[in-house]
């Protein structure tokens, strides 16, 4: 039997027009648990996807004003609103290591990717933002690496730019603090293609920005982004 | 298993198209590329691939196949026997029979019985379910059909699994012992219980509560009825999972609220009560539908199981078709399951009704949608309108009628001053809703005669449905309305078909011993009726409906005919003008065309009048043009003082052949046309008089030498027609002799190249 990845219940298919011939995908939640993911509708703000009726948001535009107007990243894309259940999702997938869990997301992260970097994926490059050495070693496995495997079937497509080199957990700081730390990263390689910066969830826009200063510092044209929840 | 119990439900239900369809290789071919495409999207394992694929051949030779020349006959026919058996159903009683189902010891074959007798003792008709008995009465096999369109009782009978008729005189001969079965008590307790209902209430609210509660329509006005009929209300006059519901939500609000049972034991005694309900309320497919969904919701709620609507859905069609193979040949069961699933699938887009009024028009939708071929195969028609109507009247129903109607059931513990209240307001209420409808039915009573519907159009239908649902239920709003209209063009291409069509007919019907001739000039530029015979009472010479009901009407709707551009009525006799009435009534007939001595005292010529008809009289050397078709008047000359020699004798070109059209004249007046038109050309002669030897002179056959003669006569008729010596005569002459006794309806199809002469039945 066919049960739900998150709280084991069984699943069971209704079918509706299409799927009573199709037979349906194949449900990893149950009805109940999906209902309980969110995702973002629109109107969004045109840069981060956060929900918002202004084109761009009070965040970006803050952004904006850092940068002088030049912000090095072009653009977010996200799938989910962050909330409780998406929370504790996220939390299980990748402190407490179920690695299946994560597959829950993938169509919907094909899906954002076909919609919305089909044109852009012919020349550009998925770069997914690293773990330290001794994230790593502890989880076992890097969420954005694994996001990244879900978005394309081309392995080649998927390039390690970065090194980290902080070990603080973004989660344990202040606003503040993230967006004032020195940059975490090292780069290793440099390239000159377009972009797609990949990571779990986009809070503050730091983590990202610090990653695609250093890209367009060498030379790379321009750094979009994908992250599977807007917080 | 579990998710896929549709898939043997639809085997059983392609197979039994592929059956009635003799299209075998189609359906098995469609269904084998169905399975194929879900195992390798890997929708389905290869066990239930190869099960889903064989249960196809399964069901093939599950479901009784009908073939007119294989059908039993376990007794020589109309010859009286005393048969032996059991009773195996409840015992339906009308005003003028009762009938039951018989299975016969010696042949293990079920028999209908049925017993005219009007007399008090039928009504007293002591026997239920189960009793022995020894039956002295006629066998008889039912009568198949012998016209285009008309109701195949023998196929009906057979796919129903009954082999014949037995009709019996006199209670007297129908001896039985009363066996105890629980089933028999539950009859019994049903009769009861109707009868009380008679006894205690008003007619009209007792009516009501039979057909909405019990599921015996009998007490209903035939007008009513009828009415419920054209605008696809019957659904509610059927007990089915609206009724069921609503009852059992009484009956819960009951058992909990009012004495306070548990959940737990309140669910038994619904699980238990639901089949002794079915029972009770006349034991329909629909009633089975919904009473046993009830049951598996219940048992899942009970264990905790889960399964989809689809599979509760597939779970009871599949039990109730393995309980009995003959209940999917049943209308009822077909409509009740194909909307249920229609309902189920679109779940979504109920989701996003935006007020319960949008959600009441979308059900009531879907509902209607997903019957229309099937309403168009059995009916001929369908009403486009019936979609808004149920929007009002089912919440009427669902909120009113059926809940007082229920509870009603408790009257007669009720003092009687608070009954008569009770019941003055419920019929009140109910004659304005009524006569609501009603008014509706005045102003806007305007079917889709569609004629029947090729196998082709219905599933470009359902193709264009199910895609339109798709897109509706994805919120893709412009491929719904692409879809939606290709759906509209498929219903225009129906209406439209004749019109585009190069093939017309003349037909000459069988309705026993009478006259009815269609004529259907191509492109439907023309339809003409040439007399329109009924049967007759033989002491009120009242003319009877039946002929007009069961093969006039249903070969004009078959056809998909609703205007009669003209009906030339011979002559004043029932067996050529009684069911004009009928047609006047029910079609839009343009003009009634009769001879210049028609009796204005007639009787139906009255009736005519009354109608509203446009009536003319034609007269001899008359060329009548109607959409620029003609057709010539050869008779009569002058008053003959007899009615059939009075007959209006019409001569038309129709289809490059030269038809007479005789009506009943006799030889003299026959001779007198052959001398008077010896120069005409004459193809096809509509014999006169029935084959009677008082027609049919040798001298009219050598002048023009027709070459098919067409006999209107019936099976066994009390006046030996068509005689010995006409037969010789018109061999003598070389005429080719079509028949409609022997050979049912006989059609002349042509179009512009071929032309063909083809009777009903082939022998």
């Amino acid at each position: 039997m066919n049960r739900c990845l998150w709280c084991d219940e069984a699943i069971v298919n209704q079918f509706d027009w299409l799927t009573f011939f199709t037979g349906g995908e194949h449900q990893l939640l149950c009805e109940a648990c999906l209902s309980q993911l969110e995702t973002i509708r629109q109107p969004v703000c045109k840069k981060c996807f956060k929900m918002s009726n202004s084109k761009r948001c009070t965040d970006c535009k803050r952004w904006e004003r850092f940068f002088s107007g030049d912000d090095p990243l072009e653009k977010n894309v996200s799938s989910f609103r962050y909330n409780e259940f998406l929370q504790e999702m996220i939390a299980k997938w990748k402190y407490r290591g179920d690695y299946v869990l994560g597959s829950v997301f993938e169509r919907e992260i094909k899906r954002a990717f076909k919609f919305h970097y089909h044109a852009l994926l012919k020349e550009a490059v998925i770069v997914p933002i690293p773990l330290s050495k001794s994230r790593m070693d502890e989880r076992g496995f890097n969420q954005s690496e694994a996001i990244a495997e879900m978005a394309t079937d081309d392995r080649k497509k998927i390039v390690q730019l970065f090194e980290r080199i902080d070990d603080e957990k973004q989660a344990k700081k202040t606003r503040a603090e993230r967006i004032f730390a020195k940059n975490p990263f090292k780069l290793l390689k440099t390239t000159n293609k377009t972009v797609i910066l990949v990571d779990d969830i986009y809070t503050t826009g730091t983590t990202l920005r610090h990653a695609a200063r250093l890209l367009k510092a060498s030379g790379c044209p321009a750094v979009y982004a994908y992250t599977l929840v807007r917080g | 298993m579990k998710g896929h119990f549709h898939l043997f439900a639809l085997s059983a239900a392609f197979s039994v198209i592929a059956i009635n369809t003799g299209k075998f290789s189609l359906f098995l071919g469609a269904w084998f590329l169905w399975l194929v495409y879900l195992y390798f999207s890997k929708r389905i394992n290869f066990v239930l691939f190869v099960s889903a694929f064989f249960s196809f051949f399964f069901f093939h030779h599950y479901f009784p196949a009908y073939d007119p020349a294989a059908v039993s006959r376990p007794f020589p026919e109309n010859k009286t026997y005393t048969f032996t058996g059991t009773i195996v159903s409840d015992i339906e009683r009308s005003e003028e029979k009762l009938s039951f189902t018989f299975l016969e010891n010696q042949t293990e074959t079920k028999l209908n019985v049925v017993l005219f007798d009007d007399d008090e003792r039928n009504k007293r008709f002591p026997y239920t379910y189960y009793a022995v008995c020894s039956i002295k009465g006629k066998f008889l096999t039912p009568p198949e059909a012998t016209n285009p369109f008309q109701f195949d009782m023998r196929r009906y009978w057979f796919e129903q699994g009954i082999a014949g008729q037995i009709i019996v005189e006199s209670a007297e001969d129908i001896v039985c012992t009363n066996r105890n079965h629980v089933l028999g008590a539950i009859y019994t307790f049903r009769k009861n219980m109707l009868q009380k209902a008679k006894e205690t209430l008003h007619p009209e609210l007792s009516g009501w509560q039979q057909a909405l509660i019990f599921g015996d329509k009998s007490g209903i006005d035939e007008g009513t009825e009828m009415l419920f009929q054209r605008w696809g209300l019957s659904h509610l006059l059927a007990i089915s999972g609206l009724h069921v519901g609503i009852i059992l939500t009484i009956v819960y609000f009951f058992i909990i609220r009012i004495f306070q049972w548990t959940k737990e034991k309140a669910r038994l005694f619904v699980l238990m009560f639901l089949p002794v309900y079915a029972l009770l309320a006349g034991g329909q497919p629909s009633v089975w539908r919904a009473s046993l969904m009830a049951v598996v919701v219940l048992i899942m709620q009970w264990k905790k199981w889960k399964l989809s609507h689809v599979d509760m859905l597939s779970i009871v069609f599949l039990t109730l078709i393995i309980g009995d193979r003959h209940i999917i040949f049943h209308v009822g069961f077909q409509f009740s399951f194909l909307v249920t699933l229609g309902l189920i699938l679109s779940h979504e887009w109920f989701k996003q009704a935006e007020n319960r009024f949008d959600l009441g028009l979308k059900i009531s939708f879907i509902a209607q949608m997903m019957i229309v071929p099937l309403q168009m195969h059995y009916f001929f028609y369908f009403q486009p309108l019936a979609i808004l109507l149920n929007v009002f009247v089912v919440p009427y129903f669902s909120l009113f009628v059926i809940p007082f109607c229920f509870v009603s059931l408790t009257f007669s513990y009720l003092p009687k001053y608070m009954v008569t209240f009770l019941e003055t307001f419920f019929l009140k209420l109910n004659q304005f809703f009524i006569d609501f409808i009603k008014a509706i039915d005045k102003m806007v009573n305007v079917p889709f005669v569609s004629g029947e519907i090729s196998l082709f159009t219905a599933c470009c239908y359902y193709f264009f449905l199910v895609m339109m649902m798709i897109a509706l239920n994805k919120k893709r709003h412009r491929n719904a309305l692409l879809y939606g209209l290709m759906l509209t063009a498929t219903l225009t291409f129906i209406i439209v078909k004749p019109y585009i069509s190069s093939e017309g007919l003349v037909t000459m019907l069988d309705i026993g011993q009478g006259d009815a001739f269609v004529i259907e000039l191509p492109y439907r530029k023309g339809v003409f009726l040439i007399d329109g015979g009924a049967t007759f009472d033989f002491q009120t010479f009242e003319p009877k409906d039946n002929v007009f009901q069961h093969v006039i009407r249903p070969y004009l709707m078959g056809r998909g005919i609703e205007t009669i551009d003209a009906i030339f009525v011979t002559h004043a006799d029932l067996d050529h003008h009684g069911s004009i009435r009928y047609i006047l009534e029910h079609f839009d007939v343009k003009e009634v065309i009769v001879h210049p001595y028609f009796n204005l005292e007639d009787k139906e010529f009255k009736t005519w009048r009354q109608l509203g008809a446009k009536i003319t009289k034609a007269n001899v050397f008359d060329e009548i043009t109607r959409n620029g078709h003609s057709f010539y008047v050869l008779g009569p000359l002058d008053d003959k003082r007899d009615e059939n020699d009075n007959s209006l004798v019409l001569y038309t070109e129709i289809g490059k052949a030269h038809w007479l059209f005789t009506g009943d004249i006799g030889k003299e007046v026959e001779r007198e046309i052959a001398s008077l038109f010896h120069f005409l050309d004459v193809d096809i002669v509509k014999v006169a008089h029935h084959g009677s030897d008082t027609s049919t002179d040798e001298q009219f056959l050598k002048t023009f030498r027709p070459k098919y003669g067409w006999i209107s006569v019936g099976r066994n008729n009390r006046y030996g027609h068509p005689k010995e010596e006409v037969l010789e005569t018109l061999e003598t002459y070389g005429v080719t002799i079509f028949r409609t006794d022997e050979q049912g309806a006989v059609q002349f199809i042509f179009d512009d190249e071929k032309a063909y002469i083809k009777p009903f039945l082939n022998q």
